[in-house]
């Protein structure tokens, strides 16, 4: 069985075939809640699992194949990052105590190396970005999309796709410098 | 913190951008390729717990049940039929009540009595048109229609079209009473010019007003009522009776002149008589020869000469005189 969604997995999941539907949540939902975390949703795991319902049940419409499948994915959950953020916008979400998150508590130098590599710490970094410059390095990266991808993503040209990878690169390169220095 | 920033890092262009978002590490790009590289780790991992739904599908494929949008108003669909008869129900059972009770008008009542006889074995009662009745002595009894064809010629007891005797001839007579109510009597020179006025209810040509109904013997629904035929006969069998008495005293000690009041019920009677009167012409030619003083007529000498019975009860002596007239000129003969 091929754990790689390609094209003949594509036209198996659309036929209903768990296996192949399976594959595409193993090889995809990773992506998908990294990218989502990294954006700041309240809950990554749970927007996950609505991306893909909303997907699997728009598998019919899918175009392009594996990439198109991709494509589909990524414009579901962006579009679900957007309403959630607006939501947590209007209305902050009560999160649950956390001892590692509390920033009153003195971490041990193990916690603190971990801290660097986890996410939060990445999404600590990527906050110093702008949204959009943001948003392209993250699909172009965690997504793996390419700029006429991540464009029809975001609603956008390609040439302000590359532009807006260039500015955020450029951004980035300040920051880790700045990261950096600070540790 | 300025010292130890990298300002001799090299331009980072499209080409060297992609390279890094491919994974490689350039030259002088180390430390961004790092961050890249911590970036795109934090997404990977093992897939997150599938929600319970998506678990479903995952397991049995897509024909599993997925919460599917719930009906917009299940339960008003299933009900409209019920509302709509139970309606239609209410409407037949009112419109039956009220056909039972004859309470309907007539030709909805005929509608819905012939479909209750032919449908079910009940019977319903139709509404007919009750013909009006009229007092025998009012003048309104007198109403014809010479616009259905009556002429003055016909027999007073019969109508050109006995169809008309009864929608039509209840309008006539209704109307009648109410001029009567609003208007005096008016001058027999003017009503009976046959000056077309408005109408109100009856056909064209037919007078309106009660005085011209009045002398021309017609109603404005164009139809005379059987009630009218038989007051008109029985004024005609008391006026003889009464013309009789009349005529005794006016040979007594009768006025040139008579009141108002009879100079009124005169006008109005000598409009409904100049028919009578002209049948009884030759008669009456043969009267003045034996009495040159005699007119043609003796209202038409005299309008202004009534007798006392007049003045009680408004019959019409002088249509008594054209009903018989072998008393009545010879009567008069003396007075003229």
């Amino acid at each position: 069985m091929d754990a790689r969604p390609t094209d003949a997995v594509l036209r198996a999941a659309q036929l209903g075939q768990a296996w192949a539907l399976r594959v595409l949540y193993d090889d995809l939902a990773p992506k998908v809640r990294g990218y989502l975390r990294a954006r700041g949703a309240a809950e990554p795991e749970d927007l996950t699992s609505e991306v893909f319902l909303a997907v699997f049940t728009r598998l019919d419409t899918v175009t392009g194949g594996a990439p198109g499948l991709r494509t589909l994915v990524f414009s579901v959950a962006h579009a679900r990052l957007v309403d959630d953020l607006r939501r947590q916008a209007r209305r902050p979400a009560p999160a649950e105590y956390v001892p590692d998150r509390d920033p009153r508590t003195e971490p041990s130098s193990e916690a603190e190396a971990l801290a660097r590599l986890s996410g939060d710490r990445v999404r600590e970094l990527l906050r110093r970005l702008p949204p959009n410059q943001r948003d392209v390095l993250l699909l172009r990266v965690v997504s793996d999309l390419s700029v006429e991808q991540v464009a029809a993503v975001l609603g956008r040209s390609a040439g302000s796709v590359k532009q807006l990878q260039r500015r955020g690169l450029l951004a980035l390169r300040t920051v880790a410098a700045d990261a950096r220095v600070t540790t | 913190v300025s010292a130890t920033h990298d300002r001799a890092d090299p331009p980072l262009d499209d080409r060297v951008g992609d390279r890094l978002l491919a994974g490689s590490r350039p030259a002088g790009y180390e430390s961004l390729a790092d961050l890249l590289a911590l970036i795109e780790d934090a997404a990977q991992g093992p897939a997150p717990v599938p929600a319970r739904q998506l678990a479903g599908i995952l397991e049995l494929g897509l024909p599993c049940p997925v919460a599917a949008p719930p009906a917009v108003f299940p339960r008003a669909r299933r009900r409209w039929p019920l509302r709509v008869g139970a309606g239609v129900a209410a409407s037949l059972a009112v419109l039956l009540s009220a056909a039972a009770a004859n309470a309907l008008p007539a030709p909805m009542q005929r509608v819905v009595s012939g479909a209750v006889e032919a449908l079910t074995p009940f019977h319903v009662p139709a509404r007919e048109v009750p013909a009006r009745e009229v007092p025998a002595r009012e003048p309104t009894a007198r109403a014809t229609a010479p616009a259905a064809g009556r002429t003055a010629a016909d027999p007073p007891g019969q109508a050109p079209d006995a169809t008309d005797a009864g929608q039509a001839g209840a309008l006539g007579v209704r109307q009648l009473e109410r001029g009567d109510l609003l208007r005096p009597p008016a001058p027999p020179a003017e009503t009976t010019a046959g000056a077309p006025q408005r109408l109100t209810g009856g056909a064209a040509g037919a007078p309106s007003t009660p005085a011209a109904q009045q002398s021309s013997g017609t109603g404005p629904g164009g139809a005379r009522t059987d009630s009218a035929r038989e007051a008109d006969e029985a004024d005609e069998a008391e006026e003889a009776d009464e013309a009789d008495e009349a005529d005794d005293d006016r040979d007594g000690d009768e006025p040139a002149g008579g009141s108002d009041g009879d100079r009124l019920d005169d006008v109005d009677d000598r409009a409904d008589d100049v028919a009578e009167d002209e049948t009884d012409v030759d008669r009456d030619e043969d009267a003045d020869e034996t009495d040159p003083a005699d007119g043609i007529d003796d209202d038409r000498a005299d309008p202004d000469r009534d007798d006392g019975a007049d003045d009680d009860d408004g019959t019409d002596d002088d249509g008594a005189d054209d009903d018989e007239p072998f008393d009545a000129d010879g009567a008069d003969a003396g007075t003229d």
